[in-house]
């Protein structure tokens, strides 16, 4: 392999190729920043990359580790970013906002410690929607990023950047946080791996908070071994987080080759009809591929899969309304001085300077909440979740051991195009929210280009904590599926 | 029946909600809203869509709440941070400094 192709090495490939003396982590890690420094005119997929002469320091250390068989971690140096709602020690945590620009993180997540235990080597903080509230990445208050595959279009979002970057050998791997699909979505729409954990497997101390209920911090990679290497790094009990679940850490790319014979997969028919007529046929191919490799699948009804957006939205901006209640501008925010303003107009004056995504969430969340309307909306929302939990845990103890559907009903979308219908937005996420909702785990899978040349992606769910069992399909048709173009550069 | 065409979808048009009380919420959860048409009619539009959740057919379901006991939790101890201070903006001579609280 030589270097101006190195660093299109998978996590797999970069592991066996640094620990074998195939190339140094320093010469990958240099590749890596010449590469961030071209793609990045093209893509912005990046709000900040770490100072490169520390960055290359560590990787010189990672290479004396290996030479003297020291213990240099799972990913001995591999580049891998975050995304920037994710806590790094000593680095700048944004969200994407404008609110949290002169933020420096004063911990590390633990995902981010348990990354580093492993000898990665985090270059770079990734672009988002601001504070996680968008699927376009055009809610950033520093400019969107851009879909490698076509510049015109978006990368999905809210983890955008850290797909694009995946997508485009910025990294080799990247964390993103899956609350309604964040993950799942610019995954299928840059055509990466996004993985969403079970819900609890994963940590969230460290991340910063939008919807406590909900989201996960999840791997976005370029292949499904690569997701399992990534999750086996950063999945466990913490302490420092109540809701992750009583297990011990695991190796998720255990079984991963171990097919799909005798699995039953249900094709959900709420996700599938209506999809764009290329996405739909995609979703067909998908169930020959699994069949082949001896699959069974049919398709399946999920009634609450219908009313699943209004309650993910209704749900979230509650969260998230009470989340955002503690930027009040002194403890960090705009430069916007004391003097003369009453408590409660200072703290509205700040708030005014949100992003209009988070603007109208927190209108939204205070108003589903609110005394009045509690009962109209909240409550309502939650009695679907429930309703919508059962039905899922119905369809696996009884049938399934996968649900599929497109990841995204639709292809990626231009620029611009829907940014001033949020409702038409919502939609987007029509099959992604359902694993959200009911704690399960999902991962987008690339599997096809459009006419177009646009990716789709086809996404798997499982039962909760049967996160191997989905890893493992999701390999099955990774490797049935027809061979993916390269992405353009 | 749930919709089912993303394409098709018919997004309740009830004007239930009116722009004063989307106004009034604002307020508070203090956030200044600057332009009327960016923000209030939107948010009107999101909450008709979430009328949708009528036509669910939840209404008579029991709600069930995962009840936590208190000693489930763990020990509320106080561990000291230093340095907090270094990450308030206007902090002078030991002092936060905020707006007029009246």
């Amino acid at each position: 392999m030589n270097h101006s192709s190195i660093i299109r090495a998978s996590a797999l490939e970069y592991v066996r190729g640094v620990t074998s003396g195939e190339f140094t982590a320093e010469e990958f890690l240099s590749e890596t920043l010449s590469r961030v420094g071209e793609a990045e005119t093209r893509y912005h997929a990046y709000l900040r990359v770490e100072d490169s002469q520390r960055l290359l320091a560590r990787a010189r250390e990672v290479d004396r580790g290996i030479k003297s068989g020291q213990k240099v971690g799972l990913l001995a140096g591999m580049p891998v970013s975050i995304k920037d709602n994710i806590c790094m020690r000593g680095s700048r945590t944004t969200c994407g906002s404008r609110m949290l620009e002169g933020f420096v993180a004063p911990y590390d997540a633990t995902a981010v410690s348990r990354l580093h235990a492993e000898g990665a080597i985090i270059v770079a903080k990734a672009n988002m929607d601001e504070f996680a509230m968008g699927l376009s990445t055009e809610f950033s208050a520093y400019g969107p990023s851009r879909n490698p595959w076509n510049t015109e279009y978006v990368p999905g979002g809210s983890s955008g950047g850290s797909a694009v970057a995946a997508a485009a050998f910025e990294c080799v791997a990247s964390l993103g946080s899956d609350t309604g699909g964040s993950v799942r979505n610019p995954a299928s729409f840059c055509s990466v791996v996004g993985y969403k954990p079970t819900y609890g497997l994963v940590s969230r101390h460290g991340l910063v908070s939008y919807a406590n209920s909900i989201e996960q911090i999840g791997p976005i990679a370029r292949t499904v071994s690569d997701a399992a290497l990534v999750l086996g790094v950063i999945a466990g009990r913490d302490e420092h987080d109540d809701t992750t679940a009583d297990a011990a850490a695991d190796d998720y790319l255990e079984g991963i080759e171990g097919g799909v014979e005798g699995m039953r997969v249900g094709i959900v028919d709420e996700m599938t009809e209506g999809a764009d007529p290329e996405v739909a046929r995609a979703v067909a191919r998908a169930a020959g591929d699994l069949e082949a490799a001896g699959a069974s699948c049919e398709r399946i009804s999920l009634d609450m899969v219908g009313y699943s957006v209004p309650s993910y939205y209704t749900i979230t901006a509650a969260e998230a309304a009470s989340n955002l209640a503690r930027y009040d501008n002194l403890r960090y925010g705009y430069d916007l001085p004391t003097d003369g303003y009453e408590f409660n107009s200072y703290v509205a004056e700040a708030r005014g300077r949100f992003g209009p995504e988070v603007t109208r969430r927190m209108i939204l969340g205070g108003y589903v909440s609110s005394a009045g309307h509690a009962g109209r909306y909240y409550l309502k929302a939650l009695k679907v979740r429930a309703k919508l939990t059962r039905e899922v845990a119905d369809a696996f103890a009884s049938s399934y051991d996968i649900l599929m559907a497109p990841t995204v009903p639709i292809l990626p979308f231009r620029i611009g195009e829907k940014s001033d219908d949020p409702v038409s937005l919502f939609m987007v996420d029509l099959n992604t929210v359902t694993a959200n909702l009911t704690r399960r785990p999902a991962v987008s899978v690339p599997y096809a280009v459009s006419a177009g040349g646009l990716p789709i992606g086809i996404q798997m769910m499982a039962d909760s904590m049967q996160d191997k069992t989905l890893l493992r399909a999701a390999r099955a048709l990774e490797r049935k599926r027809p061979p993916l173009p390269e992405v353009p550069d | 029946m749930p919709p089912r065409l993303i394409t098709t979808l018919a997004i309740p048009q009830s004007g239930l909600v009116t722009e004063e009380e989307i106004e009034s919420v604002s307020k508070l959860v203090r956030i200044k809203v600057v332009d009327h048409r960016e923000h209030v009619e939107k948010v009107r539009d999101m909450i008709n869509f979430f009328e949708m959740l009528d036509s669910a057919g939840v209404e008579d379901d029991e709600l069930v709440m995962d009840d936590v006991h208190v000693s489930q939790l763990r020990e509320d101890v106080h561990e000291p941070f230093g340095g907090l201070s270094g990450y308030v903006r206007q902090y002078r001579d030991g002092y936060v400094r905020v707006p007029n609280m009246s």
